[in-house]
């Protein structure tokens, strides 16, 4: 290769990366992780500012049982979306588990996520389920400067090999970018 | 029955194992020009009256919390590092690891675990988690501020109960809790509670900007009035007069004639060139890297792992489970 091609050559990768339009670059990545999970298996990941995350998981078995669940979220500061933010699960994360699993994965900021499950087996009936699940959150923040300003790009990837040949409960919350909520509830009373 | 009053002192015996893990303090590496203080979270166990006056039975509680208020850092181009590699891999039992990386973050992993004798139905068992997390009136500056916080190739192959909290920035709460109790009485309470809260969190990121020299070109035509003034003589051809000379008195005059014109054009034009500085992107941006590789596998029992760079990020993981006499009737 003649030597100034070869010079474009290396030059030439350098010049996609441009510098960004946004201050705030924000990447979770997950990678070939979590698989072949037995039991309770639980991941929060979360790049930025200002994320609230949990898994929260109630067993109960008895001749009286009760599994109650409480989770609150609040958030009260407005964050700026101007970033960039991706969030990545690649690979063959979390696939051929058994039992019960809770992926949270956020990239950005003021992102409220909750994965809850409770499982009450008795041999009585129970009493009326109390459990409390709330998320707060509070608007987004107005762009400050110039109309128009970027608010950058929002990614979110999850690979085709992720989670598969997994069985029992699945909870996945996977978001990029600002002031999102997401929660999954699981409630299972039994009386026998 | 609600599960505040499961952990009323004197309905319910406790008899047993009390296990509560310890919080590993960390901040390990990358420190910048942060300033920061974080208050450890406390562990509100249960006190020893109610651990005196519960006699009968399996109690096992995690209570406690994590809270921040407060503080300030600013970072200046700091690079927050923090990584688990290589670790925790085909091990069995409890294990918890707190990996952190900057200022002002607060990590726990607590397990408790209690059992009761199966003989004596009529206790009970009662197992609590509640995972509480403030974080109040913290103010944070990051000046192209780095955040790298990374899980590679831990927590294989393990089984028992994991918890693993890595982190990098400022202000971050990590918690794994556990809590099992097993009795042979009939009641059975299990009850895990997540209270996660932020206010007044400040968080100014900022890179550099860069520019670009962007040229502009104008032209410009400008238009006008044009105004003259002259003056013409008009003179005579000479030949009048006198010149008949024998016809007496002929025509004096000829035709005079008077012309003028002016003739002109105005061509006013320009151009007008400058250079100015638009805004163009930002170099070396504030970066948050969470990152989690080849982790966690084949893993059997309870696992909990919370990654996590920035400012102000709570995470927690809860397991609670009662496990009474199905068949006590």
């Amino acid at each position: 290769m003649q030597p100034a091609l070869l010079l474009l050559a290396l030059l030439g990768p350098a010049v996609a990366f441009a510098d960004p339009s946004v201050a705030v670059v924000n990447n979770a990545n997950l990678q070939n992780s979590g698989g072949q999970y037995t039991g309770n298996f639980n991941v929060n990941q979360a790049a930025g500012d200002q994320t609230q995350q949990t898994n929260t998981r109630a067993i109960a078995i008895g001749t009286q049982a009760q599994a109650v669940t409480q989770v609150q979220q609040r958030l009260g500061t407005p964050a700026n979306p101007a970033m960039n933010a991706t969030a990545r699960i690649g690979g063959n994360s979390f696939s051929n588990g058994n039992g019960v699993l809770g992926v949270n994965q956020s990239a950005g900021a003021n992102n409220q996520m909750a994965n809850v499950m409770r499982v009450g087996i008795s041999a009585q009936p129970q009493s009326i389920d109390d459990s409390a699940l709330s998320q707060q959150n509070v608007a987004l923040l107005p762009n400050s400067g110039a109309t128009g300003a970027p608010t950058g790009s929002r990614q979110v990837v999850t690979s085709d090999q992720a989670f598969t040949g997994s069985r029992g409960v699945i909870q996945v919350n996977q978001s990029a970018g600002v002031g999102n909520r997401m929660a999954n509830t699981l409630s299972i009373r039994v009386a026998d | 029955m609600k599960p505040t009053m499961a952990l009323k002192p004197l309905v319910f015996a406790l008899a047993a194992v009390m296990a509560m893990a310890a919080q590993a303090g960390g901040n390990d590496n990358g420190h910048g020009n942060g300033h920061g203080h974080g208050n450890n979270g406390h562990q509100q166990g249960p006190t020893l009256d109610q651990l005196l006056s519960i006699s009968a039975g399996a109690g096992a509680t995690v209570l406690d919390e994590q809270n921040s208020d407060g503080n300030v850092v600013t970072n200046q181009a700091t690079k927050n590092t923090a990584e688990a590699k290589d670790s925790l891999n085909s091990s069995n039992g409890n294990m918890g690891a707190n990996v952190a990386g900057g200022d002002g973050n607060q990590q726990d992993n607590a397990a408790a675990l209690a059992t009761a004798d199966e003989s004596f139905i009529f206790g009970s068992a009662v197992a609590a988690s509640s995972a509480t997390q403030v974080n109040n009136n913290n103010y944070v500056k990051n000046n192209s501020t780095q955040n790298n916080a990374s899980l590679t190739n831990a927590g294989n192959s393990g089984s028992g109960n994991i918890g693993i909290n890595v982190t990098a920035g400022n202000f971050n709460q990590q918690k794994n809790n556990l809590a099992i109790a097993v009795s042979g009485g009939r009641v059975a309470q299990a009850s895990a509670a997540a209270d996660q809260s932020s206010t007044g969190l400040q968080v100014d990121n900022k890179g550099v900007r860069t520019y670009k020299t962007d040229t502009l070109t104008s032209t410009y035509s400008a238009s006008g009035t044009f105004k003259a003034k002259g003056t013409g003589t008009a003179e005579d051809d000479n030949h009048g007069g006198w010149d008949n000379k024998g016809g007496g008195y002929g025509g004096g005059h000829d035709d005079d004639k008077f012309k003028f014109s002016a003739v002109g054009t105005f061509e006013l034009a320009g151009s007008n060139t400058q250079q100015v500085l638009t805004r163009d992107g930002w170099k070396n941006p504030v970066i948050n890297n969470a990152t989690m590789s080849n982790s966690m596998n084949g893993f059997s029992g309870n696992g909990g792992a919370n990654v996590s760079a920035g400012v102000g990020n709570q995470q927690s993981n809860s397991l609670s489970i009662a496990a009474g006499c199905k068949a006590c009737m």
